[in-house]
């Protein structure tokens, strides 16, 4: 059998373990918005973890984090870095955020916040945020899952074919199963992922180069010695600054735990412990990256010119030669990060334009079971237009994810000051929000307005938002004493 | 930080409990300016340890003080959560 068919049925394999493993969690939980959405509440820690971490560990980690190593080289470690400083306030507000759920029914990010500042119009456009982040997120995944057919088949399987396989899989098993089938499914994809990762990462160099130590030795004496100098290479291999390597860690950090499919986990926990202690097994998941980078660094002087960068993976595991069932393996293991990230935003997705649009920012009626069946068609009709953005959008990876993340850290303040900062009113927080929003996305169309040379956009957003915040909320009328000590209290 | 108007801490919170998230704030706020900052020395190719750059080794070493810091204010939360 040729080489490529052994692997391309080991990815299918690997789809219908997933599918089935996906669809059989769905039995676990009650067929209420509450299960479909939070578990019913009651998600252990061990499956919390790998939800948590499966998420985060896309694509975008998988193919984008292998390619930035390749292209900028020691840039990428601003991956490593902002998933430890990010998770962190997770730690502190997480715990809140579950009991405000467990007490008044939340289950989205936008309905603790709405609830808070008393502001529907804050419902509407957090919904609107999360769809505009969330798109960037998901197409950058369905690209990853594309990628990969393609290149393990030759171009037998087309881009479009693969990716489309793959999230119908997704689909199938966030909309028969909601969030449970996200979770189980995360676990099995989050230990195959991990154990594939660090196969890789150490096989790669040994076998290249001799070692990981030679490897960065060769690096080093040649002429892309310029990649290991802090903090890299920018985009287009020109040394890049600390202003941009330090704001995209700044902004990534503190938008990490602001994206509403990871907040929303919050509600999903069982017990205020279970959460914190998710929260301080995470950074075991972050180690995870290193070998994820050296399988980046070994392939800069042994195949230059690999283009889109993002292709490094795939591109390997072909040029090697190894055995294919190798080969089908790390694919599976590629799928699986692009998967457990995909199931995860199209979930939040489409509870969130339920949730927060229809329900929460028009104020309609909608039963149990009808609210059920809208998140089910949000997701398929949002898994559609992903798929279609995927084969027309030609940004990479990590730049598509920088740019979503500018949007998604404008929601840091609102949070913040809903539990430690009882001046903040619905004034304050509408204006912050939306001064963060239109800053961020003025110095992304025209960065030649930044006064720092590669300052990530979001810096600006964040600064805007928490004047405009503080400013508006100092000159505005205290919102109800009840309502505020009922969050600062939690 | 009453200045402020920040309300970090509840009234009902006890002085240890206090005390065990301000060690914890500074060793997060440590390790963040340590790898947001180029700081001498430590974003260097050398030494290298198990093979991997000194660059990387720092940003591990980071991953890990948040990790332990982490591990050191669960340890302090009341008992019975």
């Amino acid at each position: 059998m040729d080489g490529w068919l052994v692997a391309l049925l080991i990815c299918l394999a690997y789809l219908a373990v997933t599918l089935v493993m996906g669809i059989m969690s769905g039995f676990r939980v009650s067929k209420s918005v509450i299960g479909f959405v939070a578990a019913d509440r009651a998600m252990n820690t061990v499956v919390l973890y790998f939800v948590m971490g499966a998420s985060v560990f896309s694509s975008f980690a998988f193919l984008g984090g292998p390619g930035w190593a390749y292209s900028r080289g020691v840039a990428a470690l601003y991956i490593l870095a902002y998933g430890i400083v990010g998770v962190v306030p997770l730690y502190f507000f997480g715990p809140r955020v579950r009991r405000l759920g467990e007490k008044l029914g939340f289950v989205t990010q936008a309905e603790v916040l709405a609830y808070r500042f008393d502001s529907r119009a804050l419902s509407v456009i957090l919904a609107l945020l999360s769809a505009g982040a969330f798109l960037p997120y998901i197409v950058i995944q369905m690209k990853g899952a594309g990628f990969i057919f393609e290149t393990i088949t030759d171009g037998r399987v087309p881009f479009a074919v693969g990716a489309g396989i793959s999230y119908l899989v997704v689909v199938v098993y966030v909309v028969f199963s909601g969030v449970m089938g996200v979770g189980w499914t995360n676990m099995f994809q989050g230990i195959f992922m991990m154990v594939i990762a660090w196969f890789l990462g150490l096989y790669l160099p040994v076998q290249l180069y001799g070692g990981v130590g030679p490897m960065f030795e060769q690096i080093a004496a040649s002429d892309k010695a310029q990649m290991l100098v802090a903090p890299g290479l920018d985009a287009a291999g020109e040394p890049w600054t600390w202003a941009a390597f330090s704001s995209s860690i700044i902004v990534s950090g503190l938008g990490f735990m602001m994206w509403p499919h990871l907040f929303m986990r919050s509600f999903a926990a069982k017990s205020d412990n279970s959460l914190r202690k998710t929260v301080v097994m995470y950074p075991t998941f972050q180690i995870f990256l290193i070998p994820i980078l050296l399988i980046g660094f070994s392939g800069v002087l042994k195949y230059p010119g690999v283009t889109p960068a993002d292709a490094i993976v795939p591109f390997l595991l072909r040029e090697l030669a190894l055995s294919p069932v190798i080969v089908g393996l790390v694919c599976a293991g590629t799928l699986a990060a692009s998967m457990s990230t995909g199931d995860a935003i199209l979930h939040s997705a489409g509870s969130i334009a339920v949730r927060d649009g229809l329900v929460s920012g028009l104020g309609m009626k909608i039963d149990d079971g009808r609210q059920r069946f809208l998140i089910r068609a949000v997701v398929v009709v949002l898994g559609i237009a992903a798929f279609i953005l995927a084969l027309v959008i030609e940004q990479g990876l990590v730049d598509l994810l920088l740019m979503a993340y500018g949007g998604i850290v404008q929601i840091f303040p609102l949070v913040f000051a809903a539990f430690y900062w009882p001046r903040a009113t619905k004034a304050g927080a509408l204006a912050g929000l939306s001064t963060g929003i239109v800053v961020n996305t003025l110095f992304r169309l025209y960065p030649e307005l930044s006064p720092i040379a590669g300052m990530h956009e979001g810096v600006y957003g964040l600064t805007f938002n928490v004047i405009a915040l503080v400013s508006i909320s100092l000159m505005t009328k205290p919102d109800p004493e009840e309502r505020v000590e009922s969050y600062v209290e939690a | 930080m009453p200045k402020l108007g920040l309300k970090l801490f509840s009234p009902s919170d006890s002085p240890e409990y206090r005390r065990t998230r301000i060690i914890f704030a500074v060793i997060y706020f440590i390790a963040v300016s340590a790898v947001l900052f180029p700081w001498p020395k430590v974003w260097d190719l050398y030494p290298m340890i198990f093979g991997l750059p000194f660059l990387m080794i720092w940003m591990v070493l980071a991953i890990a003080t948040i990790f332990l810091g982490l591990f050191y204010i669960f340890r302090s939360e009341p008992k019975g959560e």
